[in-house]
């Protein structure tokens, strides 16, 4: 994708980051640089920018496209002045999220964990929190696809426990 | 245990791959802590019969959100609800949690919202049962354990009907190293006034920031901002989001802004219903 061009003062390093399935991104030094675990592969070893691939073994490259445009979304509003509106973030975030399965959503979090983010990271989970928030049992295991390994009789006994705590809660 | 990411050098592959049935069994502790951190502590409750693994997450939360709101919904379709047994409900609950709570959990945010009527003392044993499990913790277990209040970095309260600034005051006392405050005041009539002397000792030695919502800037209010403002000695930031229809912010700013203050503190002051 890089052209042969005389590499000018203006041009960004670029970074080369290889998923779990062997695919190549190419990645804005900045940007790459928002992953502590990218980071870290380069601390005490700055020669190795040059011509270095970075394996991330644990993040599938599906979904190494969404992550590196969060990135790359939030770096740049956490550095306009005046910040952006509220409103504008919040759509960003809005559909970033929109079309994402829970099963994609929790690989995004062990992605975001691994690549040890907190930005990502506190925003995926708390995604995951709002769709199990209230829902029932049945639904929190599905979620997490869980399976149930309580005798039907201590399950009751759990739930007699906290008895009220089955109560209102919102359909799933 | 899943690889932990943290400080390793070069990644290297967990298999997470080798049986696909329980994603959750790859998922770290601290990740489902981290999801179940942003819902109320109901809902991890509930959680613990969804199977053998979370029966006690709760035990080990490092993060209670106790909200008597949420009960009052909870109980929205049983036929007697009455705010009588909304309260009773949620003192059994938190005393539930609280008792069965993992003593050497490294408790971070302790959040409560909690109807005070009458003189109902609950509020303070609560924080005596927390006070006295990190008593009992660093009398008896190895010193390095950690206790919980000491731990506390953030703590968001809502003051309701409440007759003195005290027990703010010794809730700080109970969190030596509490970095963020948020205290949410409720819209309801002050019963008296606070005069909270300036000799009552307050540790807020790493108290560095205070956000106050729902601000309508009655005298105890201000009596609160001004004693921080005094007891904050490493303070940066002093937040305030106001109360629907106060009218004379302009003058209630000015005053604040008088209030001698032992650090340097950057002011702020939100609109109505801004939550940041």
């Amino acid at each position: 994708m890089a052209s042969s061009s005389s590499s000018s003062s203006t041009q960004v390093k670029k970074i080369t980051l290889k998923a779990a399935d062997g695919k190549h991104f190419e990645v804005e030094e900045p940007v790459a640089m928002e992953m502590e675990t990218v980071k870290s592969f380069f601390v005490g070893n700055e020669d190795a920018m040059k011509d270095m691939v970075v394996p991330l073994l644990n993040v599938s490259s599906e979904h190494m496209p969404a992550i590196l445009d969060f990135y790359r979304n939030h770096s740049e509003f956490r550095k306009r002045t005046p910040p952006p509106p509220a409103e504008e973030v919040k759509a960003f975030n809005e559909a970033f999220l929109e079309n994402k399965s829970d099963e994609q959503l929790m690989e995004m979090i062990m992605a975001a964990n691994f690549l040890n983010t907190k930005e990502l990271l506190n925003f995926l989970t708390e995604a995951a929190a709002n769709r199990i928030k209230n829902k029932s049992v049945e639904y929190v295991r599905a979620f997490f696809g869980i399976e149930n390994d309580f005798t039907p009789e201590e399950e009751a006994r759990i739930r007699a426990e906290n008895e009220w705590a089955f109560d209102g809660l919102d359909e799933d | 245990m899943a690889v932990t990411p943290r400080n390793c050098k070069i990644p290297t592959i967990s298999n997470v791959d080798e049986d696909n049935g329980d994603r959750l069994s790859s998922l770290p502790e601290h990740i489902i802590h981290h999801i179940f951190s942003f819902l109320d502590t109901v809902d991890v409750v509930r959680a613990s019969s969804v199977s053998q693994k979370w029966r006690y997450l709760y035990v080990s939360m490092p993060h209670l959100n106790f909200n008597i709101i949420t009960f009052w919904s909870l109980l929205e379709e049983q036929e007697q609800r009455s705010i009588e047994t909304t309260i009773k409900k949620f003192k059994d609950f938190v005393d539930g949690v609280l008792l069965s709570q993992n003593c050497s959990v490294d408790i971070q945010n302790f959040c409560l919202n909690y109807l005070k009527i009458g003189d109902d003392n609950t509020i303070y044993r609560w924080m005596n049962v927390m006070a006295r499990r990190n008593f009992l913790l660093l009398a008896v277990a190895k010193p390095e354990c950690s206790a919980s209040f000491y731990n506390l970095k953030s703590l968001t309260l809502l003051v309701s009907v409440d007759e003195s600034g005290q027990s703010i005051i010794q809730l700080l006392n109970h969190s030596p190293n509490l970095e963020d405050l948020t205290i949410i005041f409720e819209s309801l009539d002050w019963s008296e006034c606070w005069e909270i002397r300036d000799e009552v000792t307050c540790s807020t030695y790493h108290l560095k920031s205070v956000r106050l919502l729902d601000f309508g800037g009655s005298e105890n209010e201000l009596e609160l901002v001004r004693f921080l403002l005094k007891k904050g000695v490493v303070l940066e930031k002093l937040s305030i989001t106001w109360r629907r229809g106060v009218e004379n912010r302009r003058e209630i700013i000015r005053e604040i802004k008088k209030f001698p203050t032992s650090s340097n503190v950057a002011f702020t002051f939100f609109k109505p219903g801004s939550n940041i």
